[in-house]
């Protein structure tokens, strides 16, 4: 019978914290990348070995993302290591189901190791840090104006004439949309990684399970394409951290910009005046 | 009319378990339409360009899959929820 479940397995407790089987594969794949980094580090020259130059190209690549969303080199060199964090632990958790019998090692009959990604609590905690950490960096720059881009009290405040009550609902409205907007970031984002790897998995198990026939060829395809969906999921979810944190983040750096250019006039104005 | 009273009959005897495997098999369906035709219409805009101008071919690539990534998106959701009926509930 098939052995698929939802949430992951709880291994041990490690004091209040119950340790389930998708943060040990986490641990495993942050220790695959501190590996990675060290190979790469040892042999590292200015004359790029393969491993060298591919690394190269997708740090380039993020780059050039990352200054077309923010049009701004030192904003965006900001945001350069959250991102390819993001990025590459992702790529690396998602392939661990690439090695044979890796999720056959059974401790006290639960499976010791489990896609991380495919464990909704861990997707979702990484779109949180990134939604999080949108709203917390676009408030620090202009707090008045990103709350009242949700809660829209100025709209109320421009009432002059009956006629403007009506426009005045609809932005106020219009507000209560985006921030039922920013909740589903969220969601769209957390299961959007979830479901891909998830029913990867499930793919391949109910395939295995179909008959003694299907266990060993017949699953290649579906392997490959898990492998292809994982380094794409990847991607997805980096690029989308970019669109979300720059969408945020720019205007916020616009409406500060404005304020300082107000004070900057009024300063110049005021000796003229007085 | 035979039919449609053999129809409630039917469902008044329907139990939950079967009422949930219907349920999945619905939604994972009919979500799956939509996402489909996105995915079609994505890809076929991103040919049609790259057949006019070759040369944009291997920039055009990586925007093709992250859109065709983001229209799966709600194909996704269906799937997350007829998971989550088959294995959770």
């Amino acid at each position: 019978m098939l052995d698929i479940s939802v949430p992951a397995k709880v291994l041990f407790h490690l004091g209040p914290v119950p340790v389930t089987n998708a943060v040990v594969a986490a641990y495993v794949s942050t220790g695959v990348l501190v590996v990675i980094a060290l190979l790469i580090r040892r042999s590292l020259s200015s004359e790029p070995g393969r491993l060298q130059a591919f690394m190269e190209l997708l740090f380039e690549y993020i780059d050039n993302q990352l200054l077309q969303a923010f049009g701004d080199h030192t904003r965006a060199r900001k945001f350069f290591p959250l991102i390819m964090t993001l990025l590459l632990f992702i790529a690396i958790a998602n392939q661990l189901s690439v090695f044979p019998l890796i999720f056959q090692v059974l401790v006290e009959d639960k499976p010791l190791l489990r896609l991380a990604t495919s464990d909704l609590s861990q997707t979702l905690t990484l779109g949180l840090v990134v939604v999080i950490l949108s709203h917390i960096v676009a408030l620090s720059m202009a707090p008045l104006k990103h709350i009242g881009n949700y809660f829209r009290i100025g709209a109320i405040l421009a009432i002059r004439s009956p006629k403007d009550i009506g426009n005045a609902l609809i932005e106020v409205f219009l507000g209560i949309m985006d921030l039922i907007g920013e909740l589903s970031k969220i969601i769209s984002i957390s299961c959007r990684l979830f479901g891909n790897l998830f029913a990867g998995d499930v793919m391949v198990a109910v395939i295995v399970s179909l008959s003694a026939f299907t266990q060993f060829i017949v699953p290649m395809p579906f392997i490959f394409l898990g492998i292809f969906s994982g380094f794409v999921q990847a991607l997805v979810f980096s690029l989308l951290s970019i669109q979300f944190i720059a969408g945020l983040v720019n205007t916020a750096a616009a409406n500060k910009e404005a304020r300082l250019n107000k004070g900057k006039q009024a300063a110049l104005e005021q000796p003229a005046t007085a | 009319m035979t039919l449609v009273i053999r129809f409630t009959h039917f469902s008044t005897h329907m139990e939950a378990e079967a009422m949930k495997f219907l349920a999945a098999g619905l939604c994972m369906g009919l979500g799956a339409i939509g996402p489909a035709l996105g995915e079609g219409f994505v890809a076929a805009k991103a040919m049609e360009a790259m057949g006019r101008n070759p040369s944009v071919a291997d920039k055009m690539v990586p925007n093709m899959i992250v859109a065709m990534a983001i229209c799966e998106s709600t194909g996704i959701y269906s799937l997350v929820i007829s998971l989550i009926l088959l294995f959770v509930v």
